[in-house]
């Protein structure tokens, strides 16, 4: 298997994609840590994964103290880690605006439908308050921050050339989904190139994921309207299954990539091309 | 587990270098593979080399700059293979030699068009039709940092290099509904062409692995081969349109890829 004897942390991994990560680390014999903001959903995970010895731990990646709890406990338990797949993150936070954004956009767009000059504007960095913002950058781009810091001094100090991935969204490049969204996202492919630089002569990878919509919880929410026009703008016309941006991941984690460096992966159907 | 068992290659090119490479893991990862390529003691060593792998491999002679050897090329892989879902176009003329643009002739720029992007065309709407047919297929084609950062003094090289990729997205859109994966690599590969670069412009080449992130140039076989093998496997059948970068790093900030060349 490609990855026998490999130890991997992945964030965000009590459901969707990070838990579609873990399961296929899993099935190519890495140990995985399965981390989650969530314990329950951590647990879940880790208890359906191939092979055994695997481990689970609820942390928030917004706290860099936590974040380093977690490494630690986890590479007691597993030993030094070889990869790190940062997943975890958020879309939405109280107080950013989506609510008012969703309601204008309807607004909108019935006036569109009906045949007229729409006279309603579909807005929400106006109504963006600092905590809506913050929450979200502090989620997606400082927890990517503090988990690659942490993988990157231990990777160091047992001199192991190990890989990062990080899942950054087709939001960074089509400017979709909201503005603190897509600064986060678009920030994790500044800190997979500047790590890339900074860490390539240690034969350190850092390579990231542009999922576009995946079939995931966290879309659950979206209504179904919503669902097919996105679909359609899909070249394969279909959202993608969280195992399809699973085995990027591996891919971009295995020896397979050995000599792929700050690269971004468009794993969205060609909704977006590179 | 291989992962392409059961599946039919066809790779251009394939006597030496990046497609020597591709070639032989495509084959380890269990596909039956065409060498085609113009030099026949090259490309009938590559078949010898994949066979005492314990693959399938048969050669086709192959001359990029004309229609019909390229055409044949196709039909050989379906006729002697049972079939072409894997079509890696990486094949380019050897011997062009950096020109400023301004003393270029329209020879040479006709020439890079025929064999450097009409040739891929050919060789992509012969393989459509069979890989349609099962609705299942994948087209790699080589491109190049010279074209996507403007490297001076290529020109042709250049220009019909980005022409492939905007010829590759189009594909993936127009094609992604048969279930058709079209994209692109951009290699930096230790290959002869390269050691040929190396011995014309030895403090380029040197600045260049400075400027690369991870200090080597890569192999075919170990570095370049695996990312062709993951692109053709169905572990990418939801990635198309897509270049992928497999050189260590260089195209983040670029390197001073910089040709002697006459005035």
């Amino acid at each position: 298997m490609r990855l026998d004897g490999k130890m991997a942390l992945v964030t965000g991994a009590g459901q969707g994609i990070g838990r579609a990560v873990a399961q296929a680390l899993a099935a190519e014999g890495a140990k995985v840590a399965v981390v989650d903001l969530q314990l329950k959903a951590a647990e879940a995970t880790a208890a359906h994964l191939s092979g055994s010895g695997h481990v689970a731990y609820a942390c928030d990646v917004s706290d860099s103290a936590a974040v380093a709890g977690v490494f630690k406990a986890a590479q007691q338990a597993l030993g030094a880690i070889d990869i790190l797949v940062n997943n975890a993150g958020i879309g939405q936070a109280p107080g950013d605006g989506a609510e008012r954004y969703q309601t204008l956009l309807t607004e909108r767009m019935s006036e569109i439908s009906a045949g007229k000059t729409p006279s309603v504007f579909a807005e929400q960095t106006p109504y963006m308050e600092d905590r809506g913002w913050q929450t979200v950058i502090d989620v997606n781009l400082n927890g990517t921050f503090y988990c690659c810091r942490e993988a990157l001094r231990s990777m160091i100090e047992h001199e192991r050339a190990g890989a990062i991935v990080n899942i950054s969204s087709t939001s960074a490049l089509s400017g979709e989904g909201g503005l603190h969204y897509c600064a986060s996202k678009a920030g994790i492919l500044g800190i997979t190139r500047g790590l890339a630089e900074e860490f390539g002569p240690r034969g350190i990878r850092i390579n990231a994921i542009t999922p576009g919509p995946t079939d995931t919880p966290a879309m659950a929410g979206i209504p179904d309207a919503w669902r097919q026009s996105m679909a359609q703008r899909v070249p394969l016309n279909r959202l993608a299954q969280p195992e399809e941006i699973a085995k990027a991941v591996v891919f971009l984690a295995s020896d397979e990539a050995s000599y792929v460096q700050g690269a971004t992966l468009y794993v969205n159907g060609g909704m977006v091309m590179s | 587990m291989k992962k392409l068992n059961g599946k039919t290659a066809l790779v251009t090119g394939a006597g030496q270098g990046v497609g020597r490479g591709i070639a032989l893991r495509l084959a380890r990862e269990g596909a039956a593979v065409m060498v085609a390529e113009i030099n026949e003691t090259t490309g009938r060593a590559v078949v010898a080399e994949l066979q005492a792998l314990g693959a399938q491999a048969a050669f086709v002679h192959t001359d990029i700059n004309h229609k019909a050897s390229v055409l044949a090329a196709v039909e050989a892989t379906v006729s002697q293979l049972g079939g072409i879902d894997i079509l890696v176009n990486n094949a380019w003329p050897a011997g062009s030699v950096p020109q400023r643009l301004e003393n270029m002739s329209d020879a040479t720029f006709e020439g890079a068009f025929q064999a450097g992007l009409q040739s891929v065309w050919w060789a992509m709407r012969a393989a459509f039709p069979h890989m349609k047919a099962r609705r299942w297929g994948r087209i790699i084609n080589m491109c190049s940092l010279n074209g996507v950062n403007a490297h001076p003094y290529t020109a042709h090289y250049n220009t019909m290099k980005e022409g492939v990729r905007a010829l590759s997205r189009t594909a993936a859109r127009e094609w992604g509904e048969h279930g058709i994966c079209v994209n692109v690599i951009c290699p930096a590969a230790a290959t002869p062409a390269y050691e040929v670069f190396k011995s014309r412009a030895p403090d380029s080449a040197a600045e260049m692995l400075k400027q690369n992130p991870m200090g080597y140039m890569g192999d075919p076989e170990a570095d370049i081969g695996p990312v062709a093998a993951f692109l053709a496997s169905e572990d990418c059948r939801y990635l198309t349109g897509n270049t992928l970068f497999v050189d260590g790093g260089s195209h983040i900030n670029g390197v001073s890829w910089v040709p002697p060349v006459a005035d």
